[in-house]
């Protein structure tokens, strides 16, 4: 079931209903059924997948909690490797087989192996990061096993971020669903203006740039830079409204509940830094990566050539997690290099100066910088292959001429249509921050309340209006 | 909650006033701002202008494109037989159902021609229904988009058609419009159409097999006689694929009610090249010489009578 859609506008007032209705101790199997019917919206019988991950981390967080030693590390192990098995059948062995082809018939070897006719589970990265997130908090002794199989499986299932996040850890989730919340209208409030909002993001601004993303990188070959150009930053805008847009839908949903969800977006292109942007971007992932697989490397506390070697690992392995594709490998990678190239200039004090500064036009500047070179990895990230990025990339670079995207699949659009979506865009940008902040209650404007309460009057008349209703699927729903 | 819900509905019908009374380019805000909202004018708009409600047509023809570039009021004519293509882009058999029972009434005994084309049988069919709530010639058909299938885009499209009804006709009529909503396309094809990717199962929406059901029994009890006919297409290794998938997804609904069914689909001897104005429609000569074994068909089932 998509959040966009005419059923979650149904489904999502009855399961809360029932969720108030019901006595504390029906409520986890209510949330359980209500979330194994959301999934089976997409592919039915794909339910089975997730409930063998579940089964298999369940167990294994039992045994890993009773055992020591050796045993204790073996049973973590056998847990992640059939885990991430799964993970690897449905997401990756393709990816390989593919690449084994073609090197295959590189060499001359007339040997080829059939890909697998399947479709990758809704979501299949995120629960498989959140279920082994669970398994090495137990094992590193931060969590208890759980021992409800009921009460485990709606940490891995909770309907709201079953599909694309946040990526919770145990710590934050499990106790949650032992808490016997109440109506609060302090939850309802905010989860409604976090949906609200969301939602906003998702169908009003997102869904409507994307036809002009869409028809620019169709066919990117011999179009003018600077339609390449416009292309590519509508699709940062994109890309940071579908899927922060699902975050506060699922962390707004959550909320109504009384269930507290963790940030995962904070106005990330404000940032001055890509190390700044990291801690602002797809947080739950980020820190996922540098919580289990970073620091268990070793850190900040190795020397330096390794600490760089880990960087660039931990973001090509970041950029797999998002895609079988080398463009997604090279998107990863490529931020570690920024990061790495980040950290050398660091040690400069005019850089650091520069970086830490308080002067408003400094940062601004600084973060238009920041924002271009992230622009840069987004063109790998949305381009079909590495060379079509290539393509784009020298065509912005080189300032080559083209065709315009008007003579093509955005025709249909015209001028005054593509001049509202940039106006959109633009306006956007400018209080994106501002709605970020009243929405989180971190910054009050002092209205009065009928004030408020018109502002996001609007914002839903605008939702309804101006929204792309329909079966458009969020970008971060293929991974 | 509920000042705010009132405070939501001002802004909704304010902002919807706005952009359907604001002109740029010739054009409604409306249009520019939400590919949802249909311009007045078009196959839809001249459909319904020269529908004649009063007159009898010895065949209606509904459906998707393929009724209004597939069957020629002038070959039906050469029968003594009169002909309305009331077709409009991938009109599913929902928006056929309304239109059939609230615009394009047939008379008693004349012959109502269902064209299915398959791909009008997968996906939610909503995008189909914007041009014809924003055309219709009735409010109540308009308004009952809206309530056979509720959706915020009918909602929308629906309020877009009452703020505009002063609003001037935007689009002129498809190119080549000739007469009884029969608009013929005149290229042929120059290159074969990509096969189609069929790897997985096609998912056939059962909403719009339902539909098709009611729409017989609703054609049936205005006296008036029903066949279902599929266009011919070019000729693809994976198009039968999908048609035979298609077949038997409707295959309950033709057993149910012992409607008669012609197949054109694959099983026609035009030629791509020379019959064929793209992947989906036939071209003037396609159409001449299909309607002619068409007619010679209806005529076999005794389906129609003519005074030759």
């Amino acid at each position: 079931m998509l959040f966009n859609s005419f059923e979650f506008l149904l489904f999502f007032p009855v399961v809360t209903v029932l969720y108030f209705l019901l006595p504390h101790r029906g409520r986890w199997l209510m949330l359980l059924l209500a979330s194994c019917v959301f999934y089976m919206f997409f592919i039915p019988y794909y339910v089975v997948i997730l409930f063998v991950t579940i089964l298999i981390d369940y167990f294994a967080g039992i045994w890993i909690e009773r055992s020591e030693g050796r045993k204790k590390k073996i049973y973590l192990w056998g847990s992640i490797i059939s885990t991430c098995l799964v993970l690897f059948v449905f997401k990756y062995y393709n990816f390989f087989i593919g690449n084994f082809n073609e090197v295959a018939s590189l060499i001359g070897w007339n040997y080829s192996v059939d890909v697998l006719k399947v479709v990758l589970p809704i979501g299949l990265s995120f629960h498989t990061f959140q279920s082994l997130s669970y398994v090495i908090e137990v094992y590193r002794g931060n969590q208890k096993a759980e021992h409800h199989f009921g009460i485990y499986s709606l940490y891995v299932m909770f309907y709201p971020q079953l599909v694309a996040g946040p990526i919770e850890r145990p710590q934050n989730m499990l106790h949650q669903f032992y808490e016997k919340h109440k109506l609060n209208y302090d939850d309802v409030s905010h989860g409604i203006k976090f949906m609200i909002w969301g939602l906003f993001k998702k169908v009003v601004i997102a869904d409507n740039i994307a036809s002009v993303v869409d028809a620019i990188y169709t066919s990117p070959e011999g179009m003018s830079w600077q339609w390449l150009l416009l292309g590519s930053y509508l699709f940062a805008i994109q890309i940071y409204c579908d899927f922060s847009g699902y975050s506060d839908m699922a962390i707004g949903a959550a909320r109504v509940m009384g269930f507290r969800l963790m940030e995962n977006f904070n106005t990330p292109y404000i940032s001055t830094s890509i190390r700044e942007f990291w801690s602002r971007w797809h947080i739950s992932l980020s820190t996922w990566f540098r919580d289990y697989v970073y620091i268990p490397l070793g850190g900040n506390r190795v020397s330096q050539w390794k600490m760089n070697r880990n960087l660039l690992a931990v973001f090509a392995i970041s950029g797999f997690w998002h895609g079988a594709n080398w463009t997604f490998v090279i998107w990863g990678a490529l931020h570690g290099v920024y990061l790495v190239i980040e950290n050398l200039l660091r040690k400069l004090s005019w850089f650091s100066q520069m970086v830490e500064s308080k002067n408003r036009i400094l940062r601004i500047l600084i973060a238009v910088i920041v924002f271009q070179l992230v622009v840069v990895g987004w063109i790998f990230f949305r381009a079909e292959s590495v060379g079509e990025a290539v393509t784009i990339l020298s065509r912005i670079l080189f300032l080559e001429d083209g065709t315009s995207a008007l003579d093509g699949g955005l025709s249909m659009l015209g001028v005054p249509g593509i001049a509202w979506k940039i106006l959109l865009v633009g306006s956007f940008i400018l209080y994106d921050p501002l709605i970020h902040k009243l929405t989180r209650g971190t910054y009050d404007l002092r209205l009065v309340s009928a004030v408020r309460l018109g502002f996001y009057a609007l914002l839903a008349a605008l939702i309804l209006l101006l929204g792309f209703w329909g079966e458009v699927e969020f970008i971060y729903f293929q991974f | 909650m509920i000042f705010g819900l009132a405070l939501m509905s001002v802004f909704y019908f304010g902002l919807c006033w706005l952009i359907n009374h604001t002109s740029i380019s010739g054009k409604r805000a409306a249009c520019w701002v939400n590919p949802q909202f249909q311009r007045k004018g078009g196959q839809e708009y001249r459909l319904m202008q020269d529908w004649n409600p009063d007159a009898k047509y010895d065949v209606v023809v509904l459906g998707s494109s393929h009724a209004y570039r597939g069957y020629d009021p002038r070959e039906f004519a050469k029968h003594n037989l009169s002909l309305f293509a009331a077709g409009s882009g991938f009109q599913n058999t929902l928006a056929s159902f309304v239109l059939a029972k609230d615009v394009f009434v047939p008379k008693k005994n004349s012959l109502v021609i269902i064209d299915l084309f398959d791909q009008t049988f997968v996906g939610d069919g909503v995008g189909c229904f914007s041009r014809v709530i924003e055309n219709a010639g009735s409010d109540y058909a308009a308004l009952e988009f809206v309530w056979r299938k509720p959706d915020l885009r009918t909602f929308n499209s629906y309020w877009c058609r009452v703020f505009s009804k002063d609003a001037p006709v935007e689009v002129g009529d498809e190119p080549g419009y000739l007469l009884n909503g029969y608009c013929p396309k005149t290229d042929t094809l120059e290159t074969l159409p990509a096969e189609l990717n069929l790897e997985n199962e096609i998912k056939f929406n059962q909403l719009f097999a339902n539909y098709l059901d009611k729409l017989i029994v609703q054609i049936k009890r205005d006296s008036a006689q029903v066949v279902l006919v599929s266009h011919p297409q070019p000729a693809l290794v994976s198009y039968s694929n999908y048609h035979d998938q298609f077949l038997k997804f409707i295959h309950p609904v033709i057993v149910k009610h012992q409607v008669v069914y012609l197949d054109y689909n694959t099983n026609h001897s035009l030629n791509n090249q020379e019959h064929f104005a793209d992947a989906n429609h036939l071209n003037q000569a396609g159409v001449s010489l299909w309607n002619e074994q068409l007619i010679k068909n209806l005529k076999e089932l005794e389906l129609i009578n003519s005074a030759e």
